[in-house]
């Protein structure tokens, strides 16, 4: 037992991720929920006699807050991502944001809408222990700690409530058959939710679909799902099925007309954002050094670039400001595949 | 406390969520919150054909005149509004009698129809199939009808 707890230990405290990483997505995050979540103050004025909320704490709303309570609800939450922002208490702010989102939305899903945005809760919850504010924060200049060990084990513990999160979606869907060769629920979801108001003329793409394509996105969904969790156990597995989700949600947004923003936002977590100045500067002298020869794994990348520059394309047209992130998150997962592909291996490191 | 010791306490309240939120789902419906991705679950395609469920919300005016409204007018919501409220706003969880959804309905026509007398809201459950390979429609019927008096 002792050695197995040992072994556990170890596997959470290793990671890639350092505090200025963690510092920038901080930024990102609270900016995001500032900028992105919805008004709670919507569901003002609508009869107690609506409610329908799921079960959990909310079953004990029986009625509908005031327009002004909504109103408290909403500025704490603002007051609260602002603080996150520029890292001042870090760890109660990012407490009390996690806390406020998850009522704010709680209401908002208490009429019988249920929507799947619990990363924005997890993010803030997990993250408050990872020290995301002891850089480019007001509390590192307060208190003028800024050491750079960060613990780990705080983005672990996200990566595997995010795993689980998507084996939560996976089981209903075997259950409902997607697996079911006679059912094609990606095409239903398509004609249901996607048909109307596309930049793409979506009939086209329907016609032009074989039907055995639509089962191998049914399986491919359910299969992806599944895999998540699988990948926690080490970073640079978990970082492609990232990637792979990232592609996915564009996908979605693009066919289904669904921004998962809230997704793609959190994703942010597990990016190395303090690496990207070098990954410019590498790519610019490789690029300037004259090195590039035409060959099956970087012509795959540059093709999937532009498929997928295209694809963003019609997802701005099509959505908003929120579309707009998940059509960025969705390049960034593209681009990072294409190089993968492009490298044709993705290095094993067992030490990460 | 030691990073540690905190790693363990943070897997520990997970492993223990897990199957809670699990059996909670097993046996009444999807917790809030609870750590779950969209299930999808309604699969609409099967066997070459396709469904698909809609509310067709008309007003009757005492001067003998109706209106069609949009579902997502009437209740004042927005794109942020999941869509499965519209189905239990309007269909599954409502009750046609009860005085606070009626004073409501009567709220939004005196506001959405502010020179009309509205007597009566009927919304209807329409569901209707189409053929997968060339999308026509095969059959378009009314499920149910759920009628408010607000006159």
């Amino acid at each position: 037992m002792a050695r197995l707890l040992a072994a556990f230990d170890d596997w959470v405290a290793r990671g890639p991720f350092t505090a200025r990483d963690l510092a920038v997505f901080r930024i990102i995050f609270a900016s995001a929920v500032l900028l992105m979540l919805p008004r709670v103050t919507l569901v003002a004025g609508r009869p107690d006699s609506f409610l329908a909320p799921p079960p959990g704490p909310f079953e004990l709303m029986h009625t509908v807050p005031s327009e002004g309570m909504l109103l408290v609800l909403e500025i704490l939450l603002m007051l609260a991502a602002a603080s996150l922002c520029v890292g001042l208490f870090t760890t109660f702010s990012s407490l009390a944001l996690s806390g406020l989102i998850m009522v704010n939305l709680g209401i908002e899903y208490s009429f019988g809408g249920l929507e799947h945005t619990i990363f924005l809760v997890l993010v803030p919850l997990t993250l408050a222990f990872s020290g995301w504010g002891r850089q480019w924060s007001l509390d590192s200049l307060r208190t003028g700690v800024t050491d750079d060990d960060e613990p780990q084990w705080p983005l672990r513990l996200l990566a595997a409530g995010m795993g689980v999160a998507f084996v939560g979606a996976a089981i209903p869907k075997m259950q409902a058959g997607w697996l079911d060769p006679t059912t094609h629920a990606v095409q239903g979801f398509v004609l249901r939710l996607g048909i109307h108001g596309h930049a793409i003329p979506m009939e086209s793409v329907l016609d032009a679909t074989p039907g055995w394509t639509w089962e191998i996105l049914d399986v491919a969904t359910v299969a992806l799902e599944l895999v998540v969790v699988l990948t926690v156990i080490h970073w640079p597995s978990f970082r492609v099925a990232l990637a792979v989700l990232c592609t996915f949600h564009l996908g979605v947004l693009v066919f289904l007309d669904i921004s998962f923003w809230q997704n793609a936002v959190a994703y942010g977590a597990f990016v190395s954002w303090t690496a990207l100045p070098d990954l410019v500067r590498g790519l610019r002298r490789w690029l300037m050094a004259g090195r590039w020869r035409p060959s099956i794994g970087s012509l795959a990348a540059i093709g999937l670039i532009a498929v997928g520059t295209y694809a963003c394309r019609l997802g701005i047209v099509s959505h908003g400001f929120d579309g707009g992130v998940t059509v960025l998150a969705g390049l960034v997962g593209i681009l990072y595949l294409g190089s993968l592909i492009a490298r044709r291996a993705i290095v094993w490191s067992p030490r990460m | 406390m030691e990073p540690r010791l905190r790693a363990r306490i943070g897997f520990a309240i997970l492993a223990l969520a897990v199957p809670t939120q699990f059996l909670v789902k097993a046996v009444a419906d999807e917790p809030y919150p609870g750590l779950f991705m969209p299930p999808f679950n309604n699969v609409t395609a099967v066997h070459g054909m396709f469904s698909r469920t809609s509310f067709e919300v008309t007003v009757r005016f005492a001067d003998g005149g109706h209106a069609r409204i949009d579902t997502e007018l009437l209740l004042a919501a927005n794109d942020a509004t999941p869509t499965s409220v519209y189905a239990s706003v309007f269909d599954t969880n409502l009750d046609p009698t009860d005085p606070r959804t009626v004073a409501w309905f009567r709220g939004r026509l005196a506001v959405l129809f502010p020179r009309r007398d509205a007597k009566t809201v009927v919304i209807d459950v329409i569901r209707s199939t189409y053929r997968l390979a060339d999308r026509s429609l095969i059959s378009r019927h009314r499920v149910r009808s759920h009628q408010i008096e607000v006159g």
